[in-house]
């Protein structure tokens, strides 16, 4: 692999954002659990307030028949008691900005995202890693081969379309610039110490 | 040199290597992306830019080719693994068309090629 300094990019599709995360079932509230342990948790899987049947029951329809009883004791034993929660919590939240920066200062390359504009700062500076390697824990951890690898398979799928668009009769005129296959993108420079 | 591999293209923005870069590379990325005329642009900042090294660019025509001519400071040109590096007159039309370029494909223009293209 060629020596030189290695420009990073553009976050890639699919990479979890923060708002997913916060967005997840993991976020419920331990405390909603606690209150109701043995009640079922209305709005669908695991989303949402309890509905107000769950928190009143309309009595008008008579006791649960003891078929229901049993489904719902099935029900609430599948709900995880809040101990449990709180492990899945610390397993789902992204790591503290000092754990994600000292994994950085460990090994600064690794904080370079696989395509885009960006200098790789943590390694000029490692005493003081940038705001954005704080900020942003999902930072995908790809060395160059691999990378290339990436950008090779894209570009084979790429050439598959435009040798396929080029042989269709009812090509399009004017193509867009950015109907590209190749998303993935990586720069390097040799021979200069910036 | 500079390598720019794929969707990787604003790098050549970069005003540092717009001074320094002598020589691009680029692999896997389309030649019409290229010499579309915003990144020629930014080409022509590259103040000491003298060869350029196409791999895998999609580089098909000799008309693609052509437009490389706004960048009058190129002296060395390299086309492979694409399409229109397997045609006997590429290297010819480079000299027909670039007068400035005395190297191609690692191997300098020399005067029978000149003579080749002049007849």
């Amino acid at each position: 692999m060629k020596e030189g300094i290695r420009v990073g990019g553009k976050q890639m599709e699919g990479t979890p954002s923060r708002k997913s995360v916060k967005d997840s079932p993991s976020h419920l509230s331990t405390n909603y659990l606690e209150s109701t342990p043995n009640s079922l948790v209305g709005g669908g899987m695991g989303r949402g307030t309890p509905s107000t049947e769950a928190k009143s029951p309309d009595k008008t329809k008579g006791p649960l028949t003891p078929q229901t009883e049993n489904s719902l004791s099935c029900l609430s034993a599948q709900i995880p008691k809040p101990a449990e929660l709180n492990s899945w919590n610390k397993n789902a939240l992204p790591k503290t900005p000092e754990e994600t920066g000292a994994s950085l200062l460990n090994n600064p390359v690794s904080g370079a995202s696989n395509t885009g504009s960006a200098l790789n700062t943590a390694a000029v500076n490692p005493s003081n890693p940038g705001p954005k390697e704080q900020a942003d824990p999902y930072v995908e951890d790809i060395s160059p081969e691999n990378l290339l690898h990436v950008i090779a398979q894209e570009w084979a799928n790429e050439l598959n379309r435009l040798k396929s668009k080029y042989l269709s009769p009812y090509r399009r005129k004017k193509e867009q610039r950015n109907e590209c296959l190749v998303q993935s993108g990586h720069a390097e420079i040799e021979g200069i110490l910036l | 040199m500079l390598f720019i591999y794929g969707n990787a293209l604003e790098v050549l923005n970069n005003p540092d290597f717009q001074k320094t870069v002598e020589q691009i590379c680029f692999q896997y990325v389309r030649f019409d992306n290229i010499v579309h005329a915003s990144n020629l642009v930014k080409l022509k900042k590259f103040q000491k830019l003298k060869r350029l090294v196409f791999l895998d660019n999609f580089l098909h025509s000799f008309i693609q080719i052509s437009k490389l001519e706004s960048l009058p400071y190129l002296s060395s040109l390299a086309v492979e693994n694409n399409t229109v590096a397997n045609t006997i007159l590429c290297r010819t039309f480079i000299v027909y068309r670039f007068p400035n370029i005395t190297e191609i494909n690692a191997k300098a223009v020399s005067e029978s090629d000149k003579h080749k293209v002049r007849t």
